[in-house]
Parts: structure tokens; C-alpha cells; sequence
């Protein structure tokens, strides 16, 4: 389910900001600053997220000739992750804990010796495991300051708009019903719009019509 | 108030917005003027309805298969208070068919397939593919707008709710 191909699932977002007409520049340096690193195996992150090519997750040329298709900017938001698995672990880490006690001639561990068992565990099977790697592509019609992002799940979103706002120095507004309204686009006037917030849910049927189907 | 709790105060106009457009349907078999600038589209209901209220309680029906909407089940739930929270649907103009599902919470399209694109080319077929998709966003909106317009007014509380609510009791308009 994506941009270029099959069915399409996305959430869309309008930018807060007008963009300015020299926007190509700040848009090259934000894509290349935050362009998507391989997470490294020793550092203290478990996640990292950045821009990458829609086209192919392990290119990150951000060159905006590449990534322009007028009026889009189509590029991908790049997730790596590393995790390693509960059970993995916890034999490796139990594993540990007898080689320790052998050593210390202790029947029981403390609770701050098996913490550290735990994480220097942790460490070592980090550089053991393959990361996983994903990306989501994100078009952005530049005339229209309308961006989609091509999954609805929701930390995903969310992490979106962050990076966005880190890159470009723009706010991502989220379509709900109540922005979609509100939008130049739709162009409701005055009127409708104060009536917009008060607005207060209506039921569909009638008192005695649900009081019928209710007594069934 | 702030912008989060305007939103989600206002989380119910999605499916007073899809339970309207069924409305519609049933109305005036779904045809829709959307101005010179658009002109006529036509959106039908296809094999695909879940309905909920959570004024009711949290229990959502999920119909699939024929068409939902003109099922006595879907029919009892309408009755019941329940709003559409998530439809599949087609929307014509002209000779171009748009099928997507129309969620409600938050008010979205997903699923959408296009009419066919005849570029063979990558590029080209890209672009095709945004021209169609953008059109599809303009004709949804166009929908969303005419639904506030009636939402909105004054003759929502005198007229239309009305006849809303005889519908939504005798299963005819």
C-alpha cells in the first residue's frame, strides 16, 4: 500500500506555515541534516529515524533533484531499530548468573549484581543481532503544503511530525474532522465556522424510535 | 479550549458525516452537485459497514458482504442510536470509479484504489497516480463541505435533522 503502486492507506497533514519561496534550500539542508544513520551496535540507542529515498531504504542521497518529482518531495521516513528478544536474553543473562555465582561462591545475587549482569548481557548480544530496518514513504506536494505519510499507525505519526518539525521548521496540522473543516480549502464562511465551535452531537433517531428498539 | 480538545470534541461529526452520506444515498440515489468546477458525482455504499455509538455503549457491528446499508440489521442498529464508523465505498465522475474506505474517527480515507492509470512509464505513471488521488481528495472534501453547509445551518435543527430521524425510524425517505 504506497505512492507509487497497489492501494493507497495514508494519514494526511497540511503544514501550519506558509512556505517561503526560497524553501528549496532550508528543505535540502534539513533532509541532508536528518538524513537516516545506521544505528550503531555500542551506542545507547535502540531506535533511530531519519530521511532515506522512497525508492530504496539503504540510499540516503537527500540530493533534492533526486527526490523532487514537481510538485512532490517524495522521500521516505527511515526506522531502524534493534531489539533483542525476551527469551534470548533472559537464558543468556541466567546463563551469567550461574558462571557469577560459581565465581563468588554466593547462592543468591543482589538485585543491583544482577542488573548489571543483565546490561553488560544486553551489550554483547547487541552486536550480535541485525537490526531491523523499515521505511515509510512520505509525499509532500509543495504547492499545496499537503503532506502524506503512508501508514496510520500512531507512534509512527507521531514520530513524523517530530522529525518534520526538527528538519523544516514546520508544523505538521493532522486531518481531523475538525481541521479538515476549518482549512482555507474548504472555505466555510463566517457563520459556519462560529457555529463550528459550539457544535454539540445530534441523535440520528428520535426519542420514542430508540426507546422502541431498545425495549426490543 | 485548547486545539486537542477541540478536536476531540468534534470526533462526532466523522460519523454523523458517513451515517449523512447514506442518508444521501438512499435520498437521491447518492448524486451529489459539487458546483461548475466539479460537476456531478455519484458515491454508493458497497459490501462493508461498522457502526458504533459510544454515547450507547462500546459494542461496534460489523457488517460484510451484499450491501449493508440495505439490511434490516444495519437498519436495527441506526435504530438503536448507532452511527456508520466506517464504510467502504465507491465514488464516480464520469467514467473514473474511485473505491475506498471511509473511516470516521479520525475522519479518513484508506484503502483507496484508483481508477486505472495508463501510463507504463515509472515517472509518468507517479504523476497519473497524484492527479487521480488528488482529485479523489478534492471531490471527499467537496463531500465533507456540503455535509457542513446542512450541519451548520439554521434548518439543521428545524428540517433536516427531521427528516433524518423519520428515515432513520421507517427505513424509507
Amino acid at each position: 500500500m504506497g505512492a507509487f503502486q497497489g492501494g493507497l492507506t495514508y494519514r494526511q497533514y497540511q503544514i501550519k506555515e506558509k512556505l517561503p519561496t526560497t524553501w528549496q534550500a532550508r528543505v535540502q539542508q534539513g533532509l541532508v541534516q536528518n538524513v537516516a544513520k545506521p544505528l550503531d551496535p555500542e551506542g545507547e540507542f535502540d531506535r533511530v529515524v531519519g530521511w532515506c529515498s522512497a525508492q530504496f531504504i539503504l540510499d540516503t542521497d537527500m540530493s533534492l533533484d533526486l527526490c523532487l518529482q514537481d510538485p512532490y518531495l517524495v522521500v521516505a521516513m527511515r526506522v531502524e531499530t534493534i531489539k533483542i528478544p525476551g527469551g534470548l536474553l533472559k537464558v543468556h543473562c541466567e546463563s551469567e548468573e550461574r558462571k557469577v555465582k560459581r565465581e563468588l561462591k554466593k547462592e543468591v545475587l543482589s538485585r543491583y549484581e544482577r542488573a548489571e549482569i543483565r546490561e553488560q548481557v544486553e551489550a554483547r548480544l547487541r552486536k550480535k543481532i541485525l537490526p531491523s530496518l523499515k521505511s515509510y514513504e512520505v509525499l509532500w506536494n509543495t504547492e499545496t503544503g499537503v503532506v502524506r505519510f503512508f501508514t496510520t499507525n500512531k507512534s509512527l505519526n507521531e514520530e513524523l511530525m517530530d522529525l518534520f518539525e526538527d528538519s523544516f521548521n514546520l508544523t505538521l496540522i493532522p486531518d481531523y474532522a475538525y481541521t479538515i473543516a476549518q482549512s482555507d480549502e474548504l472555505g466555510l464562511e463566517k457563520g459556519e465556522l462560529e457555529a463550528l465551535e459550539s457544535i454539540e452531537p445530534t441523535p440520528f433517531v428520535d426519542e420514542d424510535t430508540l426507546y422502541e428498539s431498545m425495549k426490543g | 479550549m485548547d486545539f486537542t480538545e477541540r478536536v476531540t470534541r468534534t470526533q462526532f461529526i466523522g460519523p454523523e458525516f458517513i451515517t449523512w452520506l447514506w442518508y444521501q444515498e438512499e435520498l437521491n440515489g447518492g448524486t451529489f452537485d459539487l458546483g461548475p468546477e466539479l460537476g456531478e458525482v455519484e458515491l454508493t455504499f458497497e459490501d462493508k459497514l461498522v457502526m458504533g455509538s459510544t454515547a450507547l455503549d462500546e459494542q461496534q457491528d460489523s457488517f460484510k458482504g451484499g450491501r449493508p446499508t440495505a439490511s434490516l440489521e444495519a437498519r436495527a442498529a441506526l435504530k438503536l442510536g448507532k452511527l456508520a464508523q466506517s464504510a467502504a465505498v465507491k465514488l464516480t465522475q464520469g467514467d473514473q470509479e474511485w473505491r475506498f474506505t471511509l473511516k470516521a474517527e479520525p475522519l479518513m480515507m484508506s484503502a483507496i484504489k484508483l481508477p486505472e492509470v495508463l501510463a507504463d512509464e515509472p515517472a509518468a505513471s507517479f504523476q497519473e497516480r497524484m492527479f487521480l488521488l488528488e482529485n479523489l481528495d478534492r471531490l471527499y472534501r467537496h463531500l465533507f463541505k456540503a455535509f457542513l453547509e446542512e450541519r451548520l445551518s439554521k434548518e439543521w435543527t428545524s428540517e433536516l435533522l427531521p427528516a433524518i430521524q423519520t428515515w432513520a425510524a421507517q427505513g424509507r425517505v
